[in-house]
């Protein structure tokens, strides 16, 4: 039986990191949460989890320079992301300073079925 | 390009750039109703009533912030009709506790209040959103800063025999001199403000409205910052709706450019 997978939730907004760790938990990940880059970051790799979704706007540190810091990290730089954003041309988003930029972008408010479509899709290929 | 153009045009770019940021918190504060309907829903089906309660909580909670931001932004563009109405100072307070008690607990805050009870006639939402705009401020800045391992942001209300004053102490933030001229500096500015100014801006403005005052001081050795939000017990006498905009007081050559 294959092991549970770990997500991490990196988010500034309480509720949106309650939200999705309520619905990812409800399919049958374990998730592990974080309210801004720096403990983003540092939850990466204590937890290693095997997705990271990730807001782009937040205080202090941005979604980007957190990306940046994870792909430029050779324990971490493998880790899939999805980037969840209010950020509206996220698509247009060029500065992810020469890295790799994220598996998948989603829009808030959230399409859960795309999401779920996007789980499957990099955590399988990941297995 | 004649300076009118210049400036009526920066202030159309600042404008637009506000309106931007202000739709994209919208967006994560509808996730938040959208969460809170998940919840419910989830909760509902699992049998589980602590979920339904965190859902329907949820749902209230983003409304009231949606409720404050789309206020906000109209009161940056236009002042709003006022509705004087008696109200207490101890009822704003338990409400702004209420509302950002969870974010400051997200974010790793300490938000404490002392709540005394002033009654005081002005319009309800409208200091509502001051003392919001001025505790979620604090508390974002005391995330952002990261000054202390501790911080505290406090509300205190408390009242003279003419004034009802909102305090809001700041233990983990602070402002260096020339970052506070600039944030005060921006409360007269007819260019327009950026999103980190905006809440500050809107309260300064619904005060000058209510004939009231913000006082802002702040010391890096302390690692402190001290709000105070000061306004008139009784509806002044010769207040009146400020019905321009901003763009309208510049076209009808109104607007003084001078920041003060």
């Amino acid at each position: 039986m294959a092991s549970q997978k770990k997500i991490l939730v990196i988010d500034d907004e309480p509720d949106v990191v309650s939200y999705l760790s309520t619905f990812l938990e409800d399919e049958g990940y374990l998730v592990v949460t974080a309210q801004d880059g720096p403990d983003g970051i540092a939850m990466a790799q204590t937890e290693k989890p095997d997705l990271i979704t990730l807001d782009i706007t937040m205080p202090g540190m941005s979604g980007i320079e957190v990306l940046t810091n994870l792909r430029r990290n050779s324990e971490l730089e493998h880790i899939p992301v999805i980037v969840i954003t209010g950020v509206t041309n996220f698509q247009n988003l060029t500065t992810f300073r020469g890295v790799r930029p994220p598996e998948a972008f989603m829009q808030k408010p959230m399409n859960l079925a795309l999401l779920v479509e996007h789980l499957q899709d990099l955590l399988e290929s990941s297995a | 390009m004649d300076e009118f153009k210049q400036q009526a045009l920066s202030l159309l770019a600042s404008q637009g750039e506000l309106v931007g940021s202000i739709t994209h918190d919208l967006k994560g504060l509808l996730s938040g109703v959208e969460g809170g309907i998940y919840l419910v829903n989830s909760g509902l089906k699992k049998e589980n009533p602590e979920r339904v309660e965190n859902g329907i909580q949820m749902m209230q909670r983003s409304l009231d912030r949606i409720k404050r931001t789309v206020a906000s932004s109209l009161y940056y563009v236009k002042d709003r009709e006022k509705n004087w109405v008696e109200i207490n100072a101890r009822d704003i307070v338990f409400t702004v506790k209420k509302e950002l008690q969870e974010q400051a607990r997200h974010l790793g805050v300490n938000l404490e209040i002392k709540p005394g009870s002033i009654s005081f006639e002005a319009d309800e939402f409208a200091i509502l959103s001051v003392v919001s705009n001025l505790v979620e401020y604090s508390i974002e800045a005391c995330q952002i800063a990261k000054l202390k391992p501790s911080p505290t942001v406090t509300l205190t209300a408390r009242g003279d025999e003419e004034h009802v004053l909102f305090e809001v102490f700041v233990d983990g933030f602070a402002m260096q001199d020339q970052t506070l001229n600039l944030t005060l500096a921006t409360f007269y500015m007819p260019k327009g403000v950026d999103r980190s100014h905006l809440p500050l801006f809107v309260a300064h403005k619904i005060l000058k409205n209510h004939r009231g005052t913000l006082k802002i001081t702040s010391s890096t050795a302390k690692g402190s910052t001290h709000f105070i939000a000061t306004l008139p017990k009784e509806k002044p006498d010769d207040i009146e709706a400020d019905s321009l905009s901003q763009s309208e007081k510049m076209l009808a050559n109104e607007w003084d450019g001078d920041a003060q």
